[in-house]
């Protein structure tokens, strides 16, 4: 198990960071001559090429994406359960109404209000996808708060900044790491499905959902252009599910 | 009763949610809609329409914006940017394919997934059981819309058994869509399934049975089945906000014409009130899903009962 | 009767949907009712609804295909693109404003109404349509059969633009072509026409036509190739026929040389695209043949301005702007603009629309300039390029017939405002032009209006309003089992009126 995840996980990372350095973006421009052929795609792209720089577009949007949702998801969510009371009520009911929207849904109405591009793409998925890690940095800090070591901290007078930051987030990133790396895999099916919507990354820029939407297009002609781009997310996305599942076995085993 | 109050509280929200971020986004929504060479004339007319400024052409707060709104989507007045026609009317005409299709691949999936859930866990570690996990990975790592052009591949295009498209073949237009939709869910209820059945399994009431000597056959279906199956709801549950937002997607492949393709084409008309109204209903229906099943849950198991 | 008859025909009033149906429902109750012989349906698809079948408010290319072949229209255009009587019999023009129209004797209306000059007197003082632009000053029914037209000045197209208008009963508001509507399934989308027994060259063939909206272009293909739809007209892009080669003993593919004017339209309004250097540098940046190669299949031909070749007014000696890159970057240093210049291109969420837009992109990165591609719905880039907002835009004439479209879209008076419709939407100015058009309107001898579109066109290429690009094949994928259709250049379907359909 641990050697599949991380082989999967290294692999990916390192075709999103090496890759395009090591083929170089030739592949990209458009050749008239082999528009549709087998291996190209619409206005004759390299398909290959367009998946290697469609990993680093995907895992780029990824990673940006939780990194911001988990720290604003971990101020948010810490400060709501560290000080309680009326507090965190208001600001769980905040969250309450964010997750009223299913799935992308709420990303998709703002990734539509916004104008397509990478920066706004990233601005829909980040402003629903912190919740999830609010919703766990809470819980983790309402099991901590009334530890020993915190009440020990408050009696000598430490500061509730200090005591959140030394004494509480240290002891919490377990679960949130866990959390982030399922994050990651249903941020790039989500970066997929906005862009295979035409609601994502702008027109003409390599991504798997956008690829995908071509392949829907032109399905008779040229299905090689729904297969691949499939299977690159389909194996991104497991990926990050078993680095999820390996990481929580590996804090908890059962 | 606390219950239906957070309904009302959470829709309360979501409508300033959504009449907000229009307000609150960067840039001004009608240079959008009209970009920025529209003349006077133009922008006053749409201003209006979308309620940003009043009749004389003052800028309205954000309050009365959405009072207005409210007030509108409430008497149905609210009108399409495009067709002039009320938003609502609209949706409810597409409603009911979405809802059939919803429901479709709900049914599917409750059908499919403790099947296959069943049989792993009375196989357990042979070879039905590594099938069924199999099939249940797949189902849950490949995306809906990577899924149903394969679907379509081989089964309107390699074997032409199934229409490629629209809704307009009755039962048969509705396999495919219903499959693409409602095979995550399979997964997902296969695996729960199997593994509430293990540990059921694994307890002392079930080893306290198969002591007395029941046969095998006996133990599961009277006293690990009925314990097992509690997991479906949740899952239900859990996994319908994904179904709710995957039918935008499939209902896109297939030309569905239900409320999620009615999102899709409101946004490329740049038809804001109508993408509001879809917006809401989704949100209005899933909030209310969530409490049914969190009722069912209640009827099912009292000891989750909270009051 | 289904209950959608209203809803294929929205842009009536009541009354006359109310006198319609009594129409419709009198033929049914008139006919004995044998079920359809289903060898006998033409099963035809179509992409986009017909918004209305009334001729005098169907605008899209679809609504009047099936139109025309309910309401028969005076003249039709024929394959050198000239009108040709139809339901007329002949036009004598007795002086430069007057047109005295005969009518064939003896045209029945499907409710066994005879046609008479009345009718055509009807039709022509309740037309909504803009696609009748003739000054009509009045019309008369001087005999029976006899109508007379009374213009306010001279202009030379009116026959053409009589080819753009179906006859419709004064009485039923029906019509009198070839076949008769029966009835619309809204739940399906379909359309059912009626083999017409009292139709002037003899009851059609084929007994019954069935019309069907499939808006997916992959279902499309997939009618065609399982036998669902025996005709699919102008609706099968060229990257698709690939899909139907192994289906060639079952599918027919047919290409007529096309009317379809594919453009690029710049607003002339602002600055930078006002300068025509910039212009010129954008026709010269364009490298079109490749994608002519590339994206038709080669089922398109380079254009020089808007008039297909092979049609009388075309001067065949133009030539379409040459590919320089290298000049067109000299011309774009010269104008003094900053570089790269920012433009923005609207185009159309068609996917194959899009790409084609890509390679304008990259093909004009390489001379300096950045295109921004704004992909919105047709309604949106309709509006923003009636109120003139748009740096370019890539569209389509369809199809371009009458010469005298060039005064709809280029006289500086057909600027559209918001008191008045035109088609100049990129607000051209040239008084010189203007002169051209307005003499062309007036001279009637064919000769002398073959010169004159000649300079047009020539003047056009100078200046520079639109980039020509080209005509699209006209794609027509038949069943084998359709014989003698003969597919025409302008798409008209009523060369069905003369097929037939043998079933294997």
């Amino acid at each position: 198990m641990k050697a599949l995840v991380l082989t999967l996980v290294s692999i990916l990372i390192a075709v999103a960071v090496l890759g395009p350095l090591a083929i170089g973006p030739a592949g990209l421009e458009l050749n008239l001559a082999h528009d549709l052929q087998s291996g190209y795609g619409e206005n004759g792209f390299d398909v290959f090429t367009w998946l290697v720089y469609g990993a680093r577009v995907s895992l780029m949007i990824a990673c940006i994406c939780t990194v911001i949702s988990l720290s604003v998801g971990v101020i948010y969510g810490a400060i709501s359960g560290y000080v309680g009371g009326l507090v965190d009520i208001i600001l769980m009911r905040f969250v309450d109404i964010l997750l009223a929207f299913p799935g992308i849904l709420l990303a998709l109405y703002i990734a539509a209000i916004l104008k397509p591009g990478i920066l706004n793409l990233v601005v829909a998925l980040c402003a629903t996808g912190w919740v999830g890690y609010a919703r766990v940095a809470r819980s983790q800090v309402l099991a901590v708060k009334n530890q020993d070591y915190v009440t020990a901290a408050l009696a000598l007078g430490a500061s509730h900044a200090r005591i959140l930051g030394r004494h509480i987030l240290p002891n919490i990133w377990g679960p949130l790491f866990v959390q982030a790396s399922f994050g990651v895999s249903s941020l790039i099916l989500a970066e997929a499905s906005l862009s295979f919507l035409g609601l994502g990354v702008p027109p003409g820029t390599p991504s798997w959902g956008a690829l995908l939407d071509q392949g829907v297009t032109y399905l008779f002609v040229a299905p090689h252009l729904v297969i691949w781009p499939g299977v690159c997310i389909a194996v991104a996305v497991l990926s990050f599910n078993f680095l999820g599942d390996w990481l929580r076995d590996v804090r908890d085993p059962v | 009763m606390s219950k239906l109050l957070q309904v009302l509280w959470v829709m309360l929200g979501a409508t300033v949610l959504v009449t907000g971020l229009l307000h609150w986004v960067p840039g001004d929504p009608v240079d959008y809609i009209l970009g920025e060479q529209a003349t006077q004339e133009a922008r006053l007319k749409l201003s209006q329409d979308l309620g940003l400024v009043d009749a004389e052409g003052h800028p309205v707060r954000f309050v009365g914006q959405y009072v207005g709104f409210i007030s509108k989507i409430s008497q149905n007045k609210l009108l399409s940017y495009r067709t002039r026609e009320p938003v609502m009317t609209r949706i409810a005409a597409r409603l009911p394919y979405t809802m059939i299709l919803a429901l479709a691949s709900i049914l599917f999936a409750l059908a499919l997934g403790p099947l296959l859930g069943i049989i792993a866990a009375w196989r357990r570690g042979e070879w039905p059981d590594y099938l069924g996990r199999f099939v249940a990975l797949l189902g849950i790592s490949l995306p809906k819309f990577f899924l149903a052009p394969m679907l379509l591949l081989v089964f309107s295009i390699y074997w032409p058994i199934f229409p490629i498209s629209g809704a307009t073949d009755g039962l048969m237009s509705l396999v495919l869509p219903a499959f693409s939709l409602g095979f995550a869910m399979a997964a997902v209820q296969m695996r729960f399934t199997r593994a509430s059945i293990l540990e059921v399994a694994s307890q002392d009431y079930i080893r306290t049975a198969r002591a007395k000597g029941l046969s095998e056959r006996v133990v599961y279906f009277k006293h690990a089945l009925r314990n097992a199956l509690m997991p479906v709801v949740t899952v239900v549950g859990l996994e319908l906000g994904s179904l709710l937002a995957g039918a935008v997607v499939v209902e896109k492949i297939f030309g569905w014409p239900g409320i999620g393709l009615l999102l899709l084409e409101s946004i490329e008309q740049l038809d804001m009130p109508m993408v509001q109204g879809v917006v809401l209903v989704i949100a209005f229906f899933y909030v209310v899903m969530n409490l049914f099943t969190d009722w069912l849950y209640d009827q099912i198991d009292p000891r989750v009962r909270v009051t | 009767m289904k209950s959608g008859l209203g809803a294929c025909l929205p842009k009536l009033q009541r009354r006359q949907v109310r006198f319609l149906f009594a129409a419709v429902l009198l033929f049914s109750a008139c006919q004995p009712s044998k079920p359809a012989v289903q060898n006998n349906t033409l099963h035809m698809i179509v992409s986009v609804a017909p918004e209305s079948l009334d001729p005098r408010w169907a605008t899209s290319q679809v609504s009047q295909q099936i139109s025309r072949l309910i309401y028969a229209p005076l003249f039709i255009i024929g394959d050198d693109l000239l009108p040709v009587p139809y339901l007329a019999q002949e036009a004598i023009q007795k002086d430069p404003v007057t047109y005295q129209i005969v009518l064939r004797p003896g045209l029945k209306f499907h409710n066994g109404e005879p046609l008479d000059a009345k009718d055509v007197v009807y039709t022509f003082k309740n037309t909504g349509l803009s696609e009748i632009k003739a000054p009509i000053e009045s019309i008369l029914a001087r005999s029976k059969y006899g109508v007379e037209f009374k213009l306010k000045t001279p202009y030379a197209p009116f026959l053409s633009d009589l080819a753009g208008m179906g006859i419709v009963s004064q009485k039923y508001e029906t019509g009198s072509g070839p076949y008769q509507f029966k009835n619309y399934n809204s739940a399906t989308e379909t359309w059912n026409l009626e083999a017409f027994a009292n139709w002037f060259e003899g009851k059609p063939e084929i007994q019954t036509i069935e019309i069907r909206v499939v808006r997916d272009g992959n279902a499309r293909l997939l009618e065609l190739i399982k036998g669902k739809a025996d005709f699919a007209s102008g609706i099968i892009k060229p990257f698709q026929l690939p899909a139907l080669k192994k289906y060639r003993d079952q599918i027919r593919v047919e290409k007529t040389p096309g009317l379809d004017y594919a453009y690029l339209a710049m607003n002339l309004r602002k600055p930078p695209l006002s300068d025509i250097r910039v212009r010129q540098a954008i026709a010269m940046a364009l490298n079109i043949d490749p994608i002519l190669e590339a994206k038709f299949n080669g089922m398109a031909s380079r254009s020089t301005g808007m008039l297909p070749a092979g049609h009388w007014a075309k001067d065949a000696n133009l030539e379409p702007p040459r590919y320089d890159p290298e000049r067109a970057k000299k011309l774009l240093q010269q104008t003094g603009y900053k570089l790269p210049l920012k433009l923005t291109l609207l185009t159309g969420t068609d996917r194959f629309r899009q790409s084609i837009a890509l390679v304008y992109q990259h093909q004009l990165k390489q001379v300096g300039i950045h295109l921004e591609i704004r992909v919105q719905d047709w309604a949106v880039i309709y509006q923003n390029m009636k109120e003139g907002r748009f740096d370019l835009y890539s569209a389509i004439w369809t199809p371009v017939v009458e010469p005298n479209l060039f005064d709809w879209v280029f006289h500086s008076s057909r600027i559209p405002g918001a008191d008045k419709a035109g088609g100049n939407r990129g607000a051209y100015i040239d008084p010189e032009l203007d002169k051209l058009i307005e003499k062309a309107q007036i001279t009637s001898n064919l000769e002398n209006r073959r010169v004159l579109y000649g300079q047009i066109e020539r003047r056009l290429l100078q200046t520079l309003p639109y980039i020509p690009l080209w005509f699209e094949d006209n794609i027509t994928v038949t069943s084998r089992d359709l014989v003698d259709f003969v597919p025409t250049r302008t798409c008209s379907f009523l060369p069905l009126t003369h097929a037939r359909l043998v079933r294997h």
